[in-house]
């Protein structure tokens, strides 16, 4: 017990620690074919890829802006740095990391964590990683964890090559083909045939940069019945000006395979977070998301996964805090292609303060899957009446051949409840904080305890000074 | 002469991948007054008020105060699109009106039958007036339908008439993707409009009967205002038609004021049907619940948009949606999205949807007792279309869905 | 022509990967009230389902014929047209459809023929009563709402009213309190005595037997038919329990 206490600590002025920039790298703001260019100089692209990237930005600019989701007003493109490094190289060793980055992970608790609790680390620093490491009997057993630049280069090149961007090509939506242009950063993991990685993998983003966008590529390739846990943090400092999160991940489950995806997420409320991340599972293979988005000024984000193979299973628990200021648009979305393919969605929304919950889904059951099942349950709870909460669940059923359930709630927090834990003598902020985390206790308990007491400590965080 | 219309939009977007975001209707033929017949007890006034009344061309809209004014600011479901299509046609309002205090149990029966080549539009209005109760009971039928569907005697045996006539030889229509563009060559056309509004205390049955030939595209918008305390009942019953588009919208303002609807249908062969439902709750203690539940056949296509809106000021507001579709082919498609859109604490909305092929367990059940699949199939269809028409206490509309089911 | 209505020969059943029963043997003679009586989890209701025909029970091996004719392959509402009649332990609701309407399409399917409404209702409400159901349970809707002991009087209600040759009675008893165990057996004995009809009682206790004469009782464990005896099996058990048919 006693050694987790660095998590508890968490105190939402550690996610403001703002560094000044200097012996940076930034590209001039905008987006055009040359800063493109500029960005594939800066990162010695293959051939195929400097022609990946010109091509999505093409394929950006034809392509509108989403006119069903919340307001993109505020980001204009031309003020976006879509590259920003500093004048540092990734280090292997946590002591060559620059001092005021080492300060900024230490009191995100990364390099404890680390130590005590994961497999292997990547920290990256606005475009770049600025640390990687992977402990050396999991690299032993054949696990391949490194980012994104070394691996399009490296050993594994043809992998990714064949990979990258196929899950979600350019074309799939704007923000999409915009990561397809101006991508940095990110990791590549892959876990050779029946390796089980018994401790979670974990990849850190933190962008320090005003004005600047993060558009890390995450690929992940479990081979046939391997198993791991990736958990995915992000936080920002706050600023006055517009920043952009356009992160893509593309996972691979093989036969049989498993893959647990966990992010919590809290960027600053000047954040527009437009992540886009799906899965395809082949035969007998799962993938299981946990979700938990407390952050950012305005968020589009819906999981997919694509349940390609016989058998293949499909399960997301989200968890959405919308506080003051927050339009968060989130949900999945479950694609059934084969037979005896099952998709299981759990979430839960809170409104506060004038915050906005979407809480957005799709089923899709194509003919071939047949046998198929499929439940989700999303719960949304209003703490004011300033604030918002939709549920916008969509299901299209192309086979008789189908166990569908679908089931949506919204309310509030029970007098009862906050009486009843007021009559044994917790004073009223605490009981209603108390409930909302039994609420969003649907992501908490799939969470490794040290995530899942940092994500209480994020909800008792936004419930300060609810009462009133 | 031929509009395009974009209609049943849902009120809060999403992916258009999907798909579902409204619906186009091409090719809307120029439209006259249908045929209905009017059955109408003494105590319910029934009035005609001319297009030049309620709509003018020198006059944007119908004299203030006046009971087309009244109706006519009721939105429908279906969308602007639909009142400009009513707006565009000759057509007459039909207003029935119940006055203060009197409760009518006799209905008002409205029988519309339709032909292939004379495409028909009707616009009705029904005002019940304060602790008034209404039931309106409206049968929509083609022409060339058997006329035995429509008369039953009273055999106690009911359900034993031999099955229906006119879903066979049916009309080859080549469709493309479904819903966002109907481009069917249905021969058939018509429209209708109902505007509803209760007042104070007030209790609005409305039954709908559906019984369309396959050739049919069938436009059906109800929009409905719904007073304090006041009830608005609803229950439409989808049996025969080609490309059925439905539409509804209640408006519940007042306080303590619900709506009840129920929907059910039996779609075959190519048959579609679009829905868009929409309960806005700025009341406080307003309740809605709405019952969708059906069986797809053959080649059939439902989208269900259902929506429950609580605004600022439905404080103690509950809102239910219920579907519940069976499936028995596998070319059919069935498109759900049920929305709860909030922005008020104190409420409280629910949707459940149960979407599949009948339960094995149950299939077994009822084998074990010598019932062959075939017919176990034809029961289940029959018990969905049974329970949403249990409602209705009018004996002579129970009869016709049952002498329809055969 | 055989005597015998049920025969069971070697019957090996499988549920999804897991073989349940061992090479089952059982003859049941026209008239014959059987007990089969067995631990929990023993495969009673199994043996059940494979012989209503259940899709998710695969019969591995052996036969079920039934006057002689091999079930194997026969669906299962041939089944019950045949003249077999499983009361479930656990019934399904099933909204939308009555009790009434049920039973008139069920057996009106069996018959091809339709049968007057007024004979049928008589009867019905005749049968009712030995059940002391209350007469409005006829329109409400089959289950739905039933509380546990009304479920198996319907049931009953069922098996009184389609006149099967065999009835399989699953576990009919368990969940009932002692008067509405009565009610059941009182059911049970009318079809006996109204029919002819031959009996298989599944049940782990033997509340239900108590009215009833028994003719040849089997002891289920692990799959296998380890015992067989009179009706006097059925006192001994009732007051040693099953283990001395565990061991070993």
């Amino acid at each position: 017990m006693k050694e987790k206490t660095w998590v508890e600590d968490v105190n939402r002025s550690i996610y403001d620690v703002k560094n000044e920039e200097k012996d940076v790298y930034r590209l001039q703001a905008g987006l055009t074919p040359e800063i493109v260019a500029q960005i594939s100089d800066e990162k010695h692209d293959p051939d195929w890829m400097r022609e990946f990237r010109q091509k999505s930005l093409e394929i950006y600019n034809e392509i509108p802006v989403p006119d069903w989701g919340p307001s993109i007003d505020g980001l204009n493109m031309d003020k976006i740095a879509t590259y920003v490094r500093t004048n540092t190289n990734m280090k292997a060793n946590w002591e060559d990391v620059p001092e005021d980055i080492k300060k900024t992970f230490d009191l995100l608790g990364i390099p404890q964590a680390e130590r005590e609790s994961l497999a292997g680390v990547g920290a990256q620093y606005d475009s770049e990683l600025v640390y990687h490491n992977v402990k050396a009997e999991v690299a032993a057993q054949g696990v391949v964890y490194t980012d994104m630049e070394s691996a399009l280069t490296g050993e594994y090149a043809d992998m990714v090559k064949s990979h990258f961007m196929k899950l979600v090509p350019p074309r799939d939506h704007k923000f999409a083909a915009l990561h397809g242009a101006v991508w940095s950063g990110g990791s590549f993991v892959y876990v050779p045939p029946g390796v089980k990685v018994d401790i979670p993998l974990q990849s850190y983003f933190r962008l320090n940069a005003p004005g600047a966008g993060q558009f890390e590529h995450t690929l992940i390739i479990v081979d046939e019945g391997a198993d791991l846990h990736f958990i995915e943090g992000c936080s920002a400092p706050k600023y006055n000006v517009a920043n952009l999160h356009a992160g893509c991940v593309e996972l691979f489950v093989g036969k049989n395979a498993r893959l647990r995806y966990s992010t919590i997420e809290n960027w600053s409320r000047n954040m527009y977070n437009l992540n886009t991340k799906r899965a395809r599972v082949e035969a007998g293979g799962k993938i299981e998301w946990v979700s938990g988005s407390f952050g950012s000024h305005v968020s589009y984000l819906y999981p997919m996964s694509v349940l390609a193979g016989d058998g293949a299973r499909a399960e997301f628990t989200g968890v959405t805090f919308a506080g003051k200021g927050q339009n968060l648009d989130t949900g999945a979305k479950m694609v059934h292609l084969a037979p005896n393919t099952s998709s299981y969605m759990n979430t839960r929304s809170i409104s506060k303060g004038g915050g906005i919950s979407t809480f957005r889904s799709s089923v899709t059951v194509m003919p071939k899957a047949k046998h198929s099942k499929s439940s989700v349950s999303c719960q949304s709870l209003m703490l004011d009446r300033i604030s918002r909460s939709d549920t916008v669940p969509a299901m299209d059923i192309r086979t008789s051949d189908a166990d569908i359930g679908h089931e949506a709630r919204i309310g509030r927090i029970s007098d009862d409840a906050v009486f009843y834990l007021m009559s044994r003598g917790i004073p009223e902020d605490e009981a209603r904080a108390l409930i909302v985390s039994g609420f969003a206790d649907n992501v908490s308990k799939e969470l490794p305890v040290e995530y899942a007491v940092e994500m209480n400590n994020l909800i008792r965080l936004e419930m300060k000074g609810s009462i009133g | 002469m031929e509009m395009d219309m974009t209609i049943n939009r849902l009120p809060a977007p999403t992916w258009n991948w999907l798909h579902v975001n409204e619906a186009t209707v091409k090719g809307v033929p120029a439209l006259q007054a249908g045929r209905m017949e009017d059955e109408t007890p003494e105590t319910i006034e029934k009035q005609v008020i001319s297009r030049d009344v309620w709509n003018c061309d020198n006059k944007k809209q119908p004299d203030a105060g006046t009971l087309s004014a009244e109706l006519l600011q009721i939105p429908g479901g279906m969308g602007a699109d639909m009142d400009q299509l009513m707006a565009k046609n000759p057509t007459d309002l039909h207003t029935w009106t119940i006055a203060a205090g009197v409760k009518e149990s006799a209905p008002v029966r409205l029988h519309f039958t339709y032909e292939p080549d004379a495409p028909a539009q009707d616009l009705i209005g029904i005002c019940a007036e304060e602790d008034s109760e209404i039931t309106v009971i409206m049968d929509f039928r083609g022409a060339d339908m058997d006329s035995a569907h429509g008369k039953l005697t009273d055999d106690e045996t009911n359900g034993s008439k031999p099955g229906n006539t006119a879903a066979d030889d049916r009309v080859g229509c080549e469709q493309s993707e479904y819903p966002t563009v109907s481009d069917s060559k249905l021969s058939g056309f018509a429209a209708i409009q109902t505007k509803i509004s209760a007042k104070k205390g007030a209790k609005v049955h409305l039954v709908q009967i559906q019984r369309l030939p396959e050739n049919f595209t069938f436009l059906n918008d109800v929009g409905t205002d719904c007073g304090e305390d006041a009830l608005i009942d609803t229950v439409q019953v989808v049996l025969g038609g080609g490309d059925t588009y439905m539409g509804m919208r209640t408006d519940l303002g007042a306080k303590a004021s619900s709506l009840e609807s129920k929907v059910g249908y039996l779609l075959d062969k190519k048959e579609k049907l679009d829905l868009n439902y929409l309960a806005y709750h700025t009341g406080a203690k307003t309740t809605s619940r709405m019952d969708v539940s059906g069986v797809l056949r053959g080649e059939s296509q439902k989208l269900f948009r259902g929506t429950i809106d609580f605004r600022n000021g439905s404080v103690g507001a509950k809102g239910d949606e219920k579907e519940d579709v069976l499936l028995f082919s596998d070319n059919v498609i069935n498109r759900t999205v049920p929305l709860i859109l909030c922005e008020e604490e104190d409420v409280e909305g629910n949707h459940g949807a149960t979407i599949g092929k009948l339960d094995e367990a149950l299939l077994f059940y009822l084998s074990s007792r010598g019932i062959a699949e075939e017919e176990i199939y034809e029961m289940m269809a029959r018990a969905r279309i049974d329970a949403i028409c249990s409602g209705i206490v009018d004996e002579k509309t129970q009869e016709l869905v049952q002498g329809y089911l055969g | 022509m055989s005597e015998k209505l049920l025969q069971v020969k070697n019957l090996s059943v499988r549920v999804e990967e897991k073989e349940i029963l061992h090479g089952i043997d059982l003859e049941i003679g026209k008239g014959e009230t059987h007990v089969l009586m067995g631990p929990n989890g023993a495969g009673k209701s199994t043996l059940g389902y494979a012989l209503m025909g259940n899709p998710g029970y695969q019969v591995t091996e052996g036969q079920i014929l039934f006057d002689g004719n091999n079930l194997n392959e026969v669906s299962v509402s041939d089944r019950a047209k045949a003249g077999l009649f499983l009361s479930f332990q656990n019934p399904l609701e099933v909204p939308g459809i009555t009790l009434s309407n049920f039973i008139r399409s069920a057996l009106e399917q069996r018959t091809g023929e339709r049968i007057r409404l007024w004979d049928f209702r008589k009867e019905l409400e005749a049968k009712m009563e030995i059940l002391q159901m209350d007469k409005s349970y006829a329109k409400r809707d089959l289950n739905v709402g039933f509380s546990g002991g009304e479920k198996k009087k319907a049931e009953i209600l069922q098996l009184l009213m389609m006149k099967p040759q065999l009835a399989i009675l699953d576990e009919t008893d368990s969940g009932l309190d002692v008067d509405a165990v009565r009610t059941v057996s009182r059911g049970v004995e009318e079809y006996q005595k109204d029919k002819d009809g031959s009996l298989l009682i599944i049940t782990h206790s033997t509340r239900i037997l108590e009215s009833l004469h028994v003719d040849v009782t089997h002891v289920l464990v692990n799959g296998r038919i380890v015992a067989e005896g009179d009706g006097s099996l059925v006192n001994e058990i009732n007051e040693n329990g099953f283990e001395r048919f565990e061991q070993g």
